[in-house]
């Protein structure tokens, strides 16, 4: 490549998408396993004292390596996935912040209303997310790199 | 609706392009001027459909390719030259 058509990022898309991945699955699976010892550990009082901060911060921790990894592959793809990752990042915040100001609220005058646990917020923000980069993928005419 | 549908038509839908017509005429895939311009195939389409206009840089990245400049490849049609001269005074 010339130095006419060089641009910003050194990667080409695929490179990013593909180095994305790279810490994707791992980061995913160490979530997995972090969930399942904090889970067996704590849940059955196996571990006591201390120790318990760091397991149950374990999630977390693999949690923020996947976001690493998520938002490094939106700096290096190029600019029109970019655009779409972060209208959609953009959509995600909205509803769950208004999902989670809404829902609070509600709790606070309805008893009954089941109380939801707070780490469901991550997953849900990508679900609605990766729908929100889904559909703005077919109003570009283009098909979404992540999915 | 029909407001937000103008404004929404003024930002995006008035730039049109001849990507197509320059890279058809050097023979050239979609995926082959991605890789010049070190960019999906997807975004080639995209800004060839005139679904996504591109940022400046690609913009006069793609005008140093073809060996021409902006404005002969993007035709903003939105705006007339009388248009520009009143709203700069």
């Amino acid at each position: 490549m010339n130095s006419v058509t060089k641009t910003k990022s050194k990667l080409t898309p695929k490179q990013a998408l593909r180095r994305y991945f790279k810490l994707f699955f791992p980061s995913m699976t160490a979530y997995m396993v972090a969930i399942f010892i904090a889970v067996k550990l704590l849940k059955n009082n196996i571990v006591t004292g201390p120790l318990i901060y760091p397991i149950a911060l374990l999630p977390g921790l693999a949690a923020l390596v996947f976001l690493y990894g998520y938002f490094r592959f939106i700096w290096e793809t190029d600019e029109l996935q970019r655009k779409i990752q972060i209208e959609a990042t953009l959509v995600g915040v909205a509803a769950i912040l208004t999902f989670t100001l809404t829902w609070g609220i509600m709790e606070m005058f309805l008893p009954d209303l089941p109380r939801i646990p707070m780490f469901w917020i991550f997953p849900l923000y990508f679900v609605i997310q990766g729908f929100a980069a889904w559909r703005l993928s077919k109003k570009y005419g283009t098909g979404c790199m992540m999915i | 609706m029909a407001f937000i549908k103008k404004i929404r038509h003024r930002l995006y839908d008035d730039m049109k392009n001849r990507l197509k017509d320059l890279r058809t005429q050097k023979a050239w895939s979609q995926a082959r001027l991605a890789e010049h311009l070190n960019v999906s195939r997807q975004t080639v389409n995209a800004i060839e459909t005139q679904r996504y206009d591109p940022s400046l840089p690609l913009a006069f990245t793609i005008a140093r390719l073809f060996d021409c400049q902006i404005e002969d490849i993007f035709i903003d049609e939105g705006s007339s030259v009388e248009g520009i001269e009143k709203a700069a005074q």
